[in-house]
């Protein structure tokens, strides 16, 4: 059950990874990134290591996008 | 009356006012502010510590500045405040080590120096570590919500 | 056998692609390159020690050390803690000179203009 758990999250992590480098809309692709943050979070969890997985998910699940949005509020929304 | 409306930015730029925004973030805002306190406290007791506690604590400042407007996030903390806090956490960090020193031991040594160690378990216990802790979660909070500031108030 | 096999195939998938399928013959090379980092990188994935087991390289007496007394040298209980605040303070010292010098060069990359 573990196992399959964690290929089914590696293979989640493989397509948000395409994702973000293949979209064209770049609020859409942070928004990417950041589940891409998250589920990264879950594997360091199960990797057994719950202090980076908490800092992986404030940081690169929260804090990098909203800087990426404030960012993009400050230039334009498409590529 | 609408439940959003497009408003002019003092940048110049549009923001969006959701109600549903605003009354959500002021809701959830404070427990985020006591989770990232209670990580930071119990960095020597429990998984997180100074990085991930600060993070938490920076980004719901962050959160409240976004959907509100900036004034209503720099009366939380002003960007003078943050940059003084950013510089004064580094400032104990590297002070802590000093004290080490100065009551007898290496730079940044903890029971060897003679802090006060506790019962471990304890809430205040492990000496330099909890002082340690608090000054890096203060640096890193305020890290981030100057990287915030600096970025959308950049170029005026 | 099986390496006759092999050769075969590799000729024939050679053939397929240039022929076939039309694929310039400079593309083709980089075709192949890129599977050969390919084998390379699984077979290194293959011999590295596996996650957790005890008789990892990296588990010698550095770790336990820390494990039987970092409670009572340092009085807290969360290792990582105790490793990254007391026995490898310095190393935080320098991450937290690496976020200052991070704030520093945005503040004057953004506000300079």
């Amino acid at each position: 059950m573990n196992e399959v758990l964690n290929v089914l999250l590696l293979l989640f992590l493989i397509v948000c990874a395409i994702g973000v480098a293949y979209i064209r809309d770049l609020l859409s692709a942070v928004i990417l990134f950041s589940s891409f943050g998250l589920i990264m979070a879950i594997i360091w969890q199960q990797l057994s290591a719950p202090d980076v997985a908490m800092v992986e998910a404030a940081l690169g699940t929260g804090v990098a996008a909203l800087l990426m949005i404030a960012a993009i509020s400050k230039t334009k929304r498409a590529e | 009356m609408p439940l959003s409306r497009r408003t002019e930015r003092r940048g110049g730029g549009t923001a969006i006012e959701d109600q549903i925004v605003r009354i959500t973030s002021r809701l959830v805002a404070p427990f985020i502010q006591v989770y990232g306190i209670y990580v930071i406290l119990h960095g020597h007791l429990s998984p997180g510590g100074s990085f991930s506690g600060g993070a938490i604590f920076g980004a719901s400042l962050v959160l409240v500045a976004l959907s509100f407007n900036l004034e209503t996030g720099a009366k939380q903390i002003s960007h003078q405040l943050a940059s003084g806090l950013e510089s004064g956490g580094a400032f104990g960090f590297i002070l802590t080590g000093l004290i080490a020193i100065a009551i007898g031991g290496n730079f940044l040594a903890n029971r060897a120096a003679g802090f006060p160690m506790g019962q471990a378990g304890e809430l205040f216990s492990a000496g330099a570590i909890l002082i340690i802790t608090v000054f890096v979660g203060i640096k890193v909070a305020s890290t981030i919500v100057t990287l915030f500031y600096t970025i959308i108030e950049g170029e005026e | 056998m099986i390496y006759f096999l092999a050769v075969i195939i590799f000729i024939i998938l050679t053939l397929f692609l240039r022929f076939v399928i039309g694929i310039e013959p400079r593309t083709i090379v980089i075709f192949y390159l890129l599977g050969l980092i390919i084998f390379f990188f699984s077979f290194t994935v293959a011999e590295m020690p596996a996650f957790g087991s005890p008789d990892n390289p990296t588990f010698n007496e550095v770790p336990q050390r820390y494990l039987e007394s970092g409670v009572s040298e340092t009085g807290a209980v969360n290792i990582v803690s105790s490793v990254i605040i007391d026995y490898r303070a310095f190393d935080t010292l320098g991450e937290a000179t690496v976020l200052f010098v991070a704030i520093a060069a945005v503040i004057a990359t953004i506000k300079a203009h």
